[in-house]
């Protein structure tokens, strides 16, 4: 139940109540007022026949008569007050009549039988209630009923809001949970058959999506296939190329020696980055590697530090190990070693001249252990620390040029360690700096 | 296959013969002329079914074998070989791949290197081999000592009668053990020749499956396999 299935359900919710009551409101006043035309109509036929009355009344029975019928309340209307003038100009009743009213009428006159003529006018009182009460007055009638309607009504809206929701927003999670999925290099991710049997936007986005991740997927494949095909195929003439240079080396005497040497150290070099994406690859494919040595991490540490100690040094650099405890896992070596000590190589190649690589060794928790290697460098910008285990990434193209950026020490270090049922992740120390955080399992082998 | 197949048997007899079974023709032509350099002299051929033909049909004193090839792979040839072919064998594996050592050591290969590889690491891998089969003692049928039977050809073990459930390696290290009984054999050895890897400092196998095969023997007080200090292991002879 994600933000968005509330959001249309409230809004959607939201929206069906106040267009339902709106429209009951403007039937309920519509009804109301053509009743009330009706009951105006009603009311002037009803003074009519008052008046009239009373033109017999006073017709026959002159002014005391008139007055008697005036006088008697049941005869008479709380809101028509009806005058009788005299020749004098005079209400029998002694009523004063404002003649400015705007609901003065005049009726026709009465001779009455004794000679005298009369004047009858009639005003009307306003309506006391102001516009608002009169609007409510649909509802005041029978509140409980009217309670009891607008909560089914409500419960109905609901459930059909609920559905929609549901309806809307479930394949637009599950899209989501796949995007995320693919992020995260589950390049097989497919939403189509989840997103069910739908003929809409969203079916079609479904498709798109899987159109797009199998894309992807191809690409990514294709590139690794092409980093892999590579490094296959300079194996050869690496190999040829190292002979020939043996060769060359026992020919041309010590002269050129030192050219010679150059040129072995390079070819080593170009070796040891074929071995690597050969690895990288294999990893990436998911290949078995044998995890039957027994690795005591704590002196694999020790033996990598030693190895890198003289390398920093050389630099200014200079690495110190803590080790709390020490652990011996089963695994294999040699990508174990080769992971933690590009890790290392990494933190020394980026910490600072005259500062020191720290790395230590602790438990995490009883079935892990920690391992943080942090360097005194310029640190990573956030944007980029996931793509730190990426093979050939760079960070910034000033600044690597030179170094030839983080090439594939840390993407097998990543997939070494994972291989291994570990997780590894980078983060930017607040002394500055770039720390990275390995944690292994212990597994059952414990000393 | 043949006409590749260069025999040089009266140049000089005790040159050392390597026989090199690759189906790289350029990279053996160059192979072949770096090992004569040093003083060896040397056999190629390109595919896995001539390779099996030409080290049964003379004897060499080391073939370099290998494994990435057609047809018949590196591996398959040393099933061919073996058991009646000893003459050892360093297989050049592929770089970056993953291989079963101790299947390979279990197979027979005597030596492995990723190729790409230095010529001067090939030369120090093979003098090192041939060193190891020289000084050695020819496999024997059955090595006993004490109570202890050991059948290197079907590679059983038992003790006082009743075979031992030994796994590979632990077969490894007692067969190693056996063979120079009563001597004390290096940490170093061991892991080359029993588990098919360099030893390294951090790397606590050789403890582990020595502590599981003195359960397995009933040696829990050290006294058949005895731990000298500093040095390596050693078998009493009782």
């Amino acid at each position: 139940m994600g933000n968005l299935f509330w959001k249309i359900f409230l809004w959607f919710w939201l929206t069906l109540i106040l267009i339902a009551g709106a429209v009951s409101w403007g039937t309920a006043i519509y009804l109301q007022n053509s009743d009330a035309y009706q009951q105006r109509d009603l009311r002037s036929r009803y003074i009519n026949n008052r008046i009239e009355l009373l033109r017999q009344v006073i017709y026959y029975g002159g002014e005391e008569a008139a007055s008697d019928v005036l006088e008697n309340k049941r005869l008479s209307s709380r809101r028509t007050t009806i005058y009788v003038v005299d020749n004098n100009n005079k209400d029998i009743l002694g009523r004063s009549i404002d003649m400015d009213n705007a609901t003065l009428q005049k009726h026709e006159p009465v001779e009455a039988t004794d000679g005298e003529t009369y004047q009858i006018y009639s005003t009307q009182r306003p309506r006391t209630r102001n516009t608002l009460t009169r609007m409510l007055r649909p509802f005041q009638r029978s509140p409980g009923i009217y309670l009891v309607w607008l909560a089914i009504a409500i419960l109905l809206s609901g459930l059909v809001c609920f559905g929609l929701a549901q309806y809307m927003s479930r394949p637009i999670r599950k899209l989501q949970v796949a995007a995320k999925k693919l992020s995260q290099g589950q390049l097989d991710t497919r939403v189509s058959d989840s997103i069910g049997n739908r003929r809409d936007e969203i079916a079609d986005l479904g498709q798109d999506f899987d159109l797009m991740a199998s894309r992807l997927q191809s690409l990514v494949n294709n590139q690794k296939q092409l980093l892999s095909d590579i490094s296959h195929e300079l194996r050869s003439p690496l190999a040829r190329m190292q002979l020939a240079v043996g060769l060359a080396r026992k020919k041309l005497g010590p002269d050129v020696s030192t050219e010679m040497e150059r040129i072995e150290q390079e070819t080593e070099r170009l070796d040891e980055l074929v071995g690597q994406s050969l690895t990288l690859s294999r990893l990436d494919a998911g290949a078995v590697y044998a995890k039957d040595d027994f690795i005591d991490i704590g002196e694999l540490l020790e033996s990598i530090i030693n190895n890198c100690d003289f390398e920093a040094t050389e630099q200014k650099k200079k690495v110190v190990l803590t080790i709390d405890n020490s652990w011996t896992i089963l695994a294999n070596g040699e990508l174990l070693h080769r992971a933690l000590e590009n890790i290392v190589r990494n933190a020394i190649r980026y910490t600072e001249v005259g500062t020191r690589v720290e790395v230590n060794l602790n438990q995490q928790d009883k079935t892990h252990f920690k391992i943080t290697i942090g360097d005194q460098g310029p640190g990573v910008p956030e944007n980029k620390i996931s793509g730190l285990f990426e093979p050939f990434v760079r960070l910034s193209e000033a600044r690597d040029r030179d170094s030839g950026g983080y090439g594939l020490g840390l993407a097998i270090a990543k997939r070494a360690i994972e291989f291994h049922k570990g997780t590894i992740s980078a983060s930017n120390k607040s002394t500055g700096g770039l720390l990275v955080e390995v944690i292994l399992p212990l597994g059952e082998v414990q000393k | 296959m043949t006409e590749d197949t260069t025999i040089n048997t009266k140049e000089n007899d005790q040159k050392s013969k390597v026989l090199i079974i690759d189906d790289d023709v350029e990279l053996c032509g160059m192979l072949a002329e770096y090992l004569e350099s040093e003083e060896f002299s040397v056999d190629k051929v390109h595919d896995g079914v001539a390779g099996v033909t030409q080290a049964q049909a003379k004897k060499y004193d080391a073939i370099v074998l290998d494994v990435m090839m057609p047809k018949m792979d590196g591996f398959s040839v040393l099933r061919e070989l073996r058991p009646t072919n000893v003459t050892p064998v360093i297989m050049l594996t592929a770089k970056g791949e993953d291989i079963d050592r101790i299947v390979g050591l279990e197979m027979g290969a005597d030596d492995y290197l990723p190729k790409p590889c230095n010529p001067r690491e090939l030369v120090a891998r093979i003098k090192a081999v041939l060193r190891r089969t020289q000084l050695a003692p020819p496999i024997q049928d059955e090595i006993k000592t004490g109570e202890l039977v050991i059948m290197p050809k079907s590679r059983k073990a038992f003790n006082a009668d009743t075979e031992l459930p030994l796994t590979s390696s632990e077969y490894n290290l007692l067969e190693v053990l056996a063979r120079q009984v009563g001597q004390v054999v290096d940490k170093e050895t061991l892991s080359e020749q029993a588990l098919g890897k360099k030893l390294t400092a951090y790397d606590r196998s050789i403890d582990m499956h020595m502590s599981k095969l003195r359960q397995k023997l009933g040696d829990d007080d050290q006294q058949l396999i005895q731990t000298v200090r500093g040095m390596g292991y050693q078998l009493t002879s009782k």
